[in-house]
């Protein structure tokens, strides 16, 4: 059996365990990045929506190769079919997002782990968790040439929404059926997209009981046509729901599916702890996901960046306790966790409206100019066209 | 749990909600431990529908 020694394991390779590598080569490391897939980024679980922020704040410079899309606003229709757009009008370089291609940008991100001097290893499923008795200090794994054991004095889950890793440390990381959203997505070609700098957000219950449907536009003719449900609310599949919204919207009914995708999104908030001696829980496996549009990928790498410190400087200085590794937690809820907080409500809110109240509020939010893409401006604008929402919003603002 | 192949993405969503942590997720295949207890969670939380479980405990 072939045996490894790091100061730091990260297990799962996806935008949050590259960008924890990456952070803690860099602080000086001996980091292994361990993924199960033999291609990363592959199968995509994702919308493939990012901001442009996160990655000028974490010194990403965006590439062509992995950016299907660009867009600056987003429309939202309603049940009765009332469209809300929003368009950012302080955009910088005039983009505020991105349509990725994650096939590449997750390879991407792992190569800029590998740049900082982290190890990578794809095709190794890690199966277990290292014990020197009631401590962690490694994982046990299945790799593509036979089993293997990493000893290392940190571990980094960030192992994805089904969050393994955590719950084999004995952290409570299982979601019910209320906590996520269940999602499917096709990637279509040939279909008509009205512009292709905008998101498109469909709401009401003729197209899915509880969450939204959305066309992001890859391009003239090309989208990521996708639609999630609250597993405590599903009826049917999502990937029938799916079907269902593609046949009866026309610009999407003529197109040809290129690709299935699947996944779920926690959708509960983020986990109340996220450290423990020796462990590191970051990205979807510790729940770090706007809540209320399902974005995972912007939080994910904010935190793990935030790990990957961390975790490298509590090696360096020789304490590796849950008590120095708190830094991560204190550093990541300083900096997102009133934000996610607040998502988690708008959702709950969300959930709550009818079609009827839906349509309300789009009709009051329609030729509203936004000077922002953000929550506070548009509720701000909400409570004054229609105070009568107000006690559903209270909580919010 | 029995997960059809062909039908399958590998998302993973079925191990989210285990309830024993029984669920694997490989590159290739996603199968349960020895522990599954049928409870049937994962077949509703399945995205296309590709999990059955042979008897439902109510």
């Amino acid at each position: 059996m072939r045996k490894e020694e790091y100061d730091v394991v990260v297990v799962g390779a996806g935008p949050a365990g590259s960008m924890a590598a990456r952070a803690a080569a860099r602080t000086g490391a001996k980091v292994l990045l361990l993924d199960k897939r033999r291609e990363l980024g592959v199968p995509v679980q994702c919308g493939e929506a990012l901001a442009e922020e996160p990655l000028r704040d974490l010194g990403i410079k965006p590439n062509p190769r992995w950016i299907a899309g660009e867009v600056n606003a987003v429309r939202l229709i309603s049940p009765s079919g009332i469209e809300v757009s929003i368009a950012e009008k302080s955009v910088v370089h005039g983009k505020v997002g991105f349509i990725l291609d994650r096939k590449v940008f997750d390879k991407h991100l792992a190569m800029l782990a590998a740049k900082e001097g982290a190890d990578v290893r794809v095709g190794t499923l890690v199966d277990g968790l290292l014990m020197d008795g009631k401590k962690i200090a490694g994982v046990k794994a299945n790799s593509f040439d036979g089993r293997m054991e990493v000893r290392a004095e940190v571990v980094i889950a960030a192992d994805g929404v089904v969050s393994r890793v955590a719950r084999w440390a004995g952290v409570k990381t299982a979601l019910k059926p209320e906590d996520i959203e269940s999602c499917a997505q096709f990637q279509m070609v040939g279909i008509d997209v009205k512009s292709p700098e905008v998101m498109e957000f469909y709401f009401g219950s003729k197209i899915t009981p509880a969450g939204y449907a959305w066309v992001f536009p890859k391009g003239e003719d090309m989208a990521n046509v996708g639609i999630g449900i609250l597993g405590s609310r599903m009826q049917r599949t999502p990937i029938e729901y799916l079907k269902g919204f593609v046949d009866s919207t026309p610009g999407l009914k003529k197109g040809r599916v290129i690709e299935i995708n699947g996944g779920g999104v926690p959708v509960c908030g983020p986990l109340p702890k996220t450290v423990k001696d020796n462990l590191l829980i970051v990205g979807d496996a510790a729940h770090q996901v706007n809540a209320l549009t399902g974005g995972g990928i912007d939080s994910a790498m904010r935190a793990s960046d935030i790990a990957g410190e961390v975790a490298a400087k509590a090696v360096a200085v020789g304490d590796v306790s849950e008590k120095a590794l708190k830094e991560y937690e204190k550093r990541w809820r300083e900096q997102m966790g009133k934000r996610l907080e607040r998502y988690l409500k708008a959702k709950d809110v969300l959930l709550s409206m009818s079609d009827e109240d839906l349509d309300k509020l789009a009709k009051a939010l329609q030729g509203v100019e936004f000077d922002k893409i953000s929550l506070t401006d548009m509720l701000k604008v909400l409570t004054k066209v229609n105070p009568k929402l107000l006690w559903k919003l209270k909580g919010l603002m | 749990m029995k997960v059809d192949a062909s039908v399958c993405l590998r998302c993973g969503a079925c191990a989210s909600v285990c309830p024993v942590n029984a669920i694997e997720v490989a590159d290739a295949r996603v199968q349960a431990g020895k522990n599954c207890t049928n409870c049937g969670i994962c077949v509703k939380i399945c995205p296309v529908g590709a999990v059955t479980v042979e008897k439902r405990r109510v």
